[in-house]
């Protein structure tokens, strides 16, 4: 069945993505999104009664990990990718305060 | 024969008997590359030193009766979504400009075993979501064929380095045609491997479901030496099959099709695509019965008639999930912001691009409760159709036959507006995708004013040593295609 977006489904959408539309292309947006939404309600046309859901066989299972601890790279080649670092630790903006 | 000219197996048994050092091969591929990369922008990034210091490296091994590995010594560039260590890798996005990896993607560490030397990252579209190479950090690729038009994409920069003669190998990634695609624009061959038969670990996700680690060269053979690299088992990444492969170059020793059945896609009339492509694939299907094989056409009504929604609703239904982890907390590029919120909406709009953030809005919106039932649940099942459609042809069939592109390259910053006819553009190569077959697209030579012919060879999945064999049959009747000098067309070469 064939859906459609209007400007407050549009922005609470891009709320839950946690993406901004700047109010003067919510329109563009919407229609883009309608245009999507229109072309890709082909998929409902198909006959798929009693047709299971896709999945992805595979022909061996791949080898699981031994479930140890392993040594990574040095420390301060982490340390380097960090936003910031305390002495040793590797160091993110503070969310917990807020949740 | 100039050492740029070279395929990769031509480049690793030079360097083997001593012709031509890994470092001669590596610095011919980096002048070659300094020569053209004002006017072609592939790389993001361009190792220099690195890939001098690895090539001294193994010209020491070599020095001291080492086995150097079946690609000693031979450049290549890997897309910039592939995971580098200490090499920064930007999936050509503001939000990752400036991440350093601290591990390799378990491709880069098989093609580093093999003897390979990485000389650059290169461009592609931002997080691989598009299909000309022009929306990236570093501006757009060109097509080496003609520099006024686009190389395709999104791995638009590993196939112009590969077509441009700066390597004779290169790694991108294929989700719906990505490197079929730009394979089939810039006059070289790729192949997109079956779904579980190259590990992913560390190649930045755009879309889990499809993504494929896949080969750009301009020789078959040098596809079947990268895949014997590449398809091993990951304990790394669980969609990475286990099974034993074949050795894929044994397949290249079949010197005709006899026995072969081959299909070839009847379902679409002369007039709905570019007639010197119409003609290609036609051709293509003569010289596969000259070798012996027989011919017959084929259509694929539910692939073609379904297979692009339901392209778009999986991959864009996963890029929003898989974007989500870039929230500016861990890594990648940060703005703050007076709330959480804030900083997680600044970061986010600031930092992707525009088709990125229409993508991942779009993808949230075919999860949402009412639109998911519509949508991607349907979607789902239209694949398992897909899939047995797939399954009764090659029950048949051992390959069929279609076009890579139903149209030449368009013209750099002609940007489709149309989001639906732009991504018709794909109508042959996100059949295969959602198949999991591999698909390889070989260049069929050239039309008179220079711009390159294609046709795709798909199998059964699993089946990539089978038309590695056949694209080789094809390819000694034809030839095989030449690095070009990048040029504007209707300019001297």
């Amino acid at each position: 069945m064939k859906m459609t977006v209007d400007r407050n489904v549009t922005l609470r959408m891009a709320r839950a993505a946690q993406i901004r539309i700047p109010d003067d292309q919510v329109g563009h947006m919407m229609d883009s999104i309608n245009d999507i939404l229109d072309f890709c309600a082909l998929v409902g046309d198909l006959d798929c009664a009693g047709v299971p859901d896709f999945t992805w066989k595979m022909k061996r299972l791949a080898p699981r990990r031994p479930d140890v601890a392993h040594e990574w790279p040095d420390r301060d080649e982490f340390k380097a990718a960090a936003p910031t670092t305390d002495g040793d630790f590797f160091r993110v903006p503070k969310i917990n305060a807020e949740e | 024969m100039e050492i740029y000219e070279m395929t990769a197996a031509e480049t690793a048994v030079a360097i083997r008997a001593r012709e031509v050092s890994a470092s001669e091969a590596v610095r011919a591929g980096l002048e070659r590359l300094h020569k053209y990369e004002g006017a072609v922008n592939a790389c993001v990034t361009v190792l220099d030193e690195r890939a001098a210091k690895r090539a001294a490296e193994l010209d020491a091994r070599l020095a001291r009766g080492e086995d150097i590995g079946p690609l000693g010594g031979v450049p290549y560039i890997a897309k910039d979504n592939f995971c580098t260590r200490g090499v920064r890798t930007t999936c050509s996005s503001h939000i990752l400009e400036n991440w350093v990896p601290t591990y390799n993607a378990t491709a880069i560490n098989c093609m580093e075993e093999a003897g390979a030397v990485l000389m650059g990252k290169g461009n592609c579209d931002e997080f691989a979501m598009g299909s000309s190479t022009e929306n990236s950090i570093i501006g757009p690729t060109k097509n080496p064929r003609d520099l006024n038009r686009v190389p395709g994409g999104s791995s638009g920069g590993s196939a112009a380095s590969v077509a441009a003669g700066y390597v004779p190998l290169a790694l991108g990634s294929d989700t719906g045609g990505s490197v079929r695609q730009p394979a089939a624009f810039c006059g070289i061959q790729g192949l997109k491997p079956s779904y579980g038969e190259v590990s992913r670990y560390g190649i930045v996700a755009y879309c889990s479901a499809l993504d494929q680690v896949s080969p750009f060269a301009r020789s078959i053979e040098d596809l079947a030496i990268a895949m014997e690299a590449i398809a091993r088992p990951d304990p790394n990444d669980t969609t990475c099959d286990a099974y034993d492969r074949p050795v894929f170059t044994e397949a290249l020793s079949m010197d005709n099709l006899k026995g072969k059945r081959i299909g070839v896609f009847a379902g679409f009339e002369a007039e709905q695509m570019d007639a010197d492509l119409y003609k290609a694939l036609t051709r293509a299907g003569n010289m596969c019965r000259e070798a012996g094989a027989e011919v017959e056409p084929i259509d694929l009504p539910i692939a073609v008639k379904y297979g692009v929604a339901t392209y778009y609703v999986t991959a864009l239904a996963d890029a929003s999930s898989q974007l989500g982890c870039y929230d500016g907390v861990r890594y990648g590029t940060h703005i703050d912001g007076p709330t959480l919120a804030d900083m997680y909406a600044n970061t986010r709009t600031e930092s992707f691009g525009e088709e990125v953030r229409r993508r991942i809005i779009l993808g949230t919106c075919l999860l949402t409760e009412g639109f998911y039932q519509n949508y991607y649940g349907p979607a789902l099942k239209v694949r398992t159709r897909m899939s047995e459609e797939f399954a009764e042809l090659f029950g048949k069939y051992d390959a069929y036959l279609l076009p890579t592109v139903p149209s030449m390259p368009y013209t750099l910053g002609a940007k489709e507006t149309d989001p639906n006819r732009m991504y018709l553009g794909d109508v042959f190569t996100v059949p295969i995708s959602l198949g999991g077959l591999p698909g390889i697209s070989m260049c069929l030579g050239f039309t008179d004013g220079g711009m390159p012919l294609s046709v795709q060879i798909a199998g059964p999945r699993y089946g990539d040593a089978k038309i590695l064999g056949i694209a080789n049959v094809l390819e000694r009747m034809i030839g095989r295609p030449k690095p070009c000098e990048p040029r504007k067309l209707g300019e001297a070469a």
